[in-house]
């Protein structure tokens, strides 16, 4: 109800207002090179490569297929990448999402850093960690009303968690009225979460999401609780649990509060967070684990 | 002796001896030549001549004949220190003064009123003195040769106004002299002299005039100081808090110019009595009533009418003033809604005050303010169903203050206060003869107690010390829930969103205003604040430190130091003073804002005292501030504190130049500012440093008001300052999800267009046989300039196009004033 007050007023002094065109001297480039990589252990390393658009362009920026990519483990120079595939994104301008694959499965403890180039644009690069891998120990009586597992914490470092409670039925619906927004792939958003190990107000609750940094864990064995209750059935609802490179997690953070807060007038916005220097993008890791729970 | 004009010295004193037939003999030879301004009527020989030699440290004896000037000698330390003390009013209204200087010339002995009007001066004793009191408005008065200073010694002031045809002595002491820095006054005629806008002048726009004030957007009143931030500034009326001084969304001030009689900011080198905000104390004074007629004053504008009466109860013992101001356009459009609809938007003021001298050492004050904006919307309530809505918020502050003058050394005030904003938004939902309302509010409501002493120890220590201890309720948000449903009858519940967190505030204060010499005088003090919620306390000593040293008699080098801390936040994304913003303490999990400042600079009083000039450098440190997290926009009723970002930092930095005239025709200022003010939040612009957004690099105001006439007068105000800075969308691109995003600028990196503006003001002023009236005729943005208010992009078209709207263009507008 206040922000409608806001709008209000902001509606109020535009209609007392007068605007007319101006010319925008940015503080910044508009037009840019962007990478982004997520990187799996065990996995070949992918990474794709496009360009940013000006603002004032609306037409979607188009993905590169010229690029000249490098891969580096822990600083040491290990492979280059080729154009490997094409994959359907309407983000795009072609539609068509250029990807390039290195022949290089990650390894754990290591560290990567991505260099890409093209014609137009100078070098720029992004470098992570890898995210650890955890263990997940499914509660045999996880349910459609009910999650739990295990998670057996890394002593000794820090590591960041992102759970997704993913649906993909659209009839789904907490009976409590605590969905604030349905995104299109129908996620829901863990306001149940009901645990007696963790609760949402020292974790952090963003959007649809959980995000959890190590201090709720701290190299323990914890058990994690979840009571859903939905009006309907639910069909094929999995839950994923993922340990993430702090990049990765900044990045997944900002990212679901960018795609939640689009409209608003006043708040700041969110810049969604960037490893790459000299460009845009993330290059980050993360290591997953799905729960499937059946109706 | 009438003499008058501008004379060297030589030929005033060839003057003074032909006129009165006497010899001036010089038992010095360092007397140097110079020129001196005389405005004089009827004053002693002795007292010319006094105004004349005593800055310039000769003394003079008269003997048969002759008069004899000489260097003078230095004041013995051993003489008799004498104290004098009482009170400065106006002599037509019996009003006290506030921040009127009292001094003895060339001396360095000087003190100024207090809040009261009281002062208490100490010096050694001679038998030659001439004693000035002087305020701004004011003509000087000039005591001469005060044969041997009584306990209590009252002045009582003429209005220059009331004197325009006279001949007054121009001898004037002003800022240069005084240890404390970074202040400035304004009275109410001040303030009226200058543009209106709307119709209506307004103190805190008057403000944001002065150098180191910058204005946080188009039209708002909310200022910030000095780079901080708008909830760091303390804003009292008679001494109590106002949470919120906007009406209209910023638009205008809760602050009636008829109600007020003195206005004093203070920008830095806080003394140790203020404490609980880091950047800036406005005072704002009401008018006390006058104790000798009855007298009321009003007028009407494009907005709103006003009327203010005061007059005595009993004469020269007790008085009253009272205020009252309304605006009126829903009232003019309400014939023309549609039947059964009525909606509008309007807002008050209502200021009362009394005054009862009790006894000459006693005195009582009952001061009191209400201010409400109210906007709403009511169907027909004739229909068998409908649905109203109502938006309303405003301050009422009261405050009950005893005076008393335990000796001529010894002045204590006790003030009880209480202080409190609303905000409630209502809906009214009626079916058949049933009434269904839902309410939210937020509240803050203080309750407070101070004890403060004013105690002149001898003629080098002048020591103000107190206590205070202050209440606070904090309601963030709360939903009532009532109905006449029968079978509901029962319900009738408040809902907590956010708990009500009820605080503790005590503060204690000493600071000593130390003479040590002619040429250095310093200003040490503490304060100590304690603050305890639920289970945390605070506390923290926080030294003050000021001194001025006189370069010459009219150049003084000042500066300060200040550690302050600050309980209480603003929540806030527009800080333009929106009734949603939401008063917060500290908590277990907040911190308090804490802040280190420091100042240095030069006053410099010249051309007859008319002229005076000031510059400072500043440096200011802050601590413990608060923001919203990036996704959190309008204060959330539930869980605020997880809604926002902690622990951020700041600082400001920066050269202030104030150059101001006063005379009798003309008066007005220059005010220029170069500083830089930056944030940094862990949270935020990846943990960089980044501008504040009223980073505004250079801020220019010039003020001017002259009267050509009797009658007519006019007023102009120019201002320019740099852009304010703003995070803009530069570019688009697909994230590592295949969504595609938005990228910003760096935070704050982008610097609207410049902001400039010239107001007008023309003022017919006519004397009647009633009293007064006067026609204004004020232009706002007199040469139409397009400031930036907000930068948008069009999303209509093949292309985003960036948009600037711009609030008021060139805006007429008119008033009629009277008094009586």
């Amino acid at each position: 109800m206040m922000k409608n007050v806001v709008i209000l007023f902001v509606l109020f002094l535009t209609l007392a207002a007068c605007t007319e065109p101006i010319d925008i001297d940015y503080p910044e480039a508009t037009e840019n090179l962007v990478l982004n990589a997520l990187i799996s252990e065990g996995d070949t390393i992918k990474t794709t490569i496009s360009k940013s658009q000006p603002y004032t362009v609306i037409k979607s920026p188009p993905s590169l297929d010229d690029g000249d990519l490098d891969l580096y483990e822990n600083n040491s120079w290990v492979a280059k990448a080729y154009l490997c595939e094409r994959e359907l994104n309407s983000s795009f301008a072609s539609d068509t999402s250029y990807i390039y694959c290195f022949d290089y499965v990650a390894k754990q403890n290591k560290k990567y850093t991505i260099e890409a180039r093209t014609d137009e644009f100078e070098m720029i690069k992004g470098t992570t960690e890898l995210a650890p891998k955890i263990e997940v120990i499914v509660n045999p009586k996880t349910s459609s009303t009910f999650i739990g597992f295990t998670i057996k914490d890394n002593p000794n470092e820090i590591n960041y968690y992102h759970f997704q409670l993913l649906s993909s039925d659209s009839t789904f619906g907490w009976t409590d009225q605590l969905i604030t927004m349905s995104t299109q792939d129908l996620t829901i958003e863990m306001i149940g979460f009901n645990s007696e190990v963790v609760s949402i107000p020292d974790g952090e609750n963003i959007g649809n999401y959980a995000f959890l940094t190590d201090e709720l864990f701290n190299g323990k064995e914890k058990n994690v609780l979840i009571s859903l209750s939905f009006s309907g059935n639910p069909l094929n609802l999995s839950f994923r649990v993922q340990s993430c490179s702090r990049s990765y997690y900044e990045f997944l953070r900002t990212a679901y509060n960018r795609y939640t807060n689009t409209n608003d007038v006043i708040s700041p916005p969110t810049q969604v967070f960037s490893n790459v220097s000299n460009g845009y993008g993330l290059v980050g890791s993360n290591w997953d684990t799905v729960i499937n729970v059946s109706n | 002796m009438l003499i008058e004009g501008i004379y060297s010295s030589d030929t005033l004193i060839e003057i003074i001896e032909s006129k009165l037939d006497v010899k001036i003999s010089f038992a010095s030879k360092n007397f140097k030549n110079q020129n001196f301004e005389i405005k004089s009527s009827t004053l002693k020989v002795s007292t010319i001549l006094k105004l004349i030699f005593d800055p310039l440290l000769f003394d003079f004896v008269i003997r048969p004949n002759k008069i004899l000037i000489k260097k003078k000698a230095a004041i013995n330390a051993n003489s008799t220190i004498v104290t004098m003390s009482g009170f400065v009013e106006d002599l037509e209204s019996g009003e006290r003064l506030i921040s009127a200087d009292v001094f003895i010339p060339g001396t360095g002995y000087g003190t100024t009123t207090n809040t009261f009007g009281f002062y208490s001066l100490s010096f050694p004793y001679s038998d030659s003195i001439i004693i000035v009191a002087q305020l701004i408005g004011y003509s000087p008065l000039i005591s001469s040769l005060i044969e041997r200073p009584t306990e209590n010694v009252d002045f009582l002031l003429r209005t220059e106004d009331a004197l325009l045809n006279e001949v007054v002595i121009n001898v004037k002491e002003s800022a240069f002299s005084k240890t404390q820095m970074s202040t400035v006054k304004l009275n109410a005629d001040q303030i009226k002299a200058m543009p209106a806008f709307m119709g209506e002048v307004d103190v805190l726009k008057a403000v944001k005039f002065l150098a180191g004030v910058q204005s946080v957007g188009e039209g708002s009143v909310n200022y910030i100081v000095r780079g901080g931030n708008p909830d760091q500034n303390l804003i009292l009326l008679d001494g109590v808090p106002v949470y919120n001084v906007s009406h209209l969304f910023g638009i205008f001030s809760v602050f009636n110019i008829d109600a007020i009689k003195h206005v004093e900011l203070t920008k830095g080198g806080f003394p140790a009595h203020f404490g609980g905000r880091l950047s800036s104390v406005l005072e704002v004074n009401m008018k006390e009533g006058n104790l000798k007629e009855f007298h009321g004053s009003g007028g009407f504008g494009l907005l709103s009418a006003k009327l203010a009466l005061e007059g005595p109860i009993v004469k020269d013992k007790a008085s009253f003033m009272i205020s009252g101001r309304r605006t009126y356009s829903d009232l003019i459009y309400r014939p023309f809604l549609t039947d059964g609809l009525d909606a509008g938007y309007y807002f008050t003021d209502l200021n009362a005050k009394v005054n009862w001298k009790l006894n000459k050492k006693n005195r009582l004050y009952l001061s009191f303010y209400n201010g409400l904006d109210k906007a709403f919307d009511k169907e027909d309530p004739q229909a068998n169903s409908a649905f109203d809505a109502e938006l309303k918020w405003g301050n009422y502050t009261s405050a009950l203050r005893w005076n008393h003058l335990f000796s001529s050394k010894l002045f204590g005030n006790l003030t009880a206060t209480f202080s409190r904003f609303n905000f409630q938004i209502g809906s009214f939902y009626r079916y058949d003869s049933i009434t269904t309302a839902i309410n939210y509010f937020s509240r803050i409501t203080d309750y407070g107690i101070k004890y403060d002493f004013d105690y002149q120890y001898s003629n080098v220590h002048s020591i103000k010390t107190g206590i205070s201890y202050t209440y606070h309720n904090f309601k963030p948000g709360a939903l009532s829930l009532s109905t006449t449903a029968s079978s509901l009858q029962d319900l009738d519940s408040i809902l907590n969103l956010a708990p009500p967190t009820f605080t503790n505030d005590f503060s204690l204060y000493i600071e000593d205003s130390w003479t040590i010499n002619q040429r250095l005088q310093l200003n040490l003090g503490t304060h100590y604040a304690a603050y305890l919620v639920n289970n945390k306390f605070y506390n923290s000593l926080q030294p003050r430190l000021s001194g001025r040293y006189l370069l010459s008699p009219s150049w003084s080098l000042k500066a300060s130091y200040v550690y302050m801390e600050q309980y209480i936040h603003l929540l806030t994304n527009s800080a333009i003073g929106l009734p949603t913003d939401l008063w917060v303490t500290s908590t277990e999990n907040i911190d308090p804002q804490r802040s280190h400042q420091a100042a240095i600079g030069t006053t410099l009083s010249f051309g007859k005292s008319k002229w005076e000039f000031t510059n400072e450098l500043f440096y200011k440190d802050l601590k413990g501030l608060i923001a919203y997290k990036p996704s959190a926009s309008i204060a959330p009723a539930t869980n605020w504190e997880n809604q926002i970002i902690t622990n951020g930092k700041g600082s400001a930095y920066g050269w202030e130049s104030f150059l101001r005239y006063n005379s009798k025709k003309t008066n007005g200022w220059v005010a220029y500012t170069l500083s830089k003010s930056t944030r940094q939040f862990a949270e935020l612009n990846e943990g960089e440093k980044f501008p504040f957004k009223y980073d505004r690099r250079h801020d220019l105001k010039i003020v001017l008001n002259r009267h050509f006439t009797k009658k007519f007068s006019l007023g102009l105000t120019w201002i320019f300052n740099t852009g304010i800075r703003a995070t803009i969308p530069i570019s688009t691109y697909v994230d590592l999800n295949g969504v595609k995003v938005i990228r910003f600028s760096k935070r704050n990196d982008y610097q609207y267009p410049n902001y400039h503006r010239l107001d007008v003001n023309m003022n017919w002023k006519k004397k009647t046989n009633w009293g007064e009236r006067n026609w204004g005729l004020s232009i706002y943005n007199a040469y139409n300039r397009r400031n930036p208010f907000l930068i948008y992009f069009d999303l209509s078209g093949t292309s985003r196009n960036a948009n600037q709207i711009s609030l008021f263009p060139f805006l007429p507008s008119f008033y009629y004033n009277f008094k009586f």
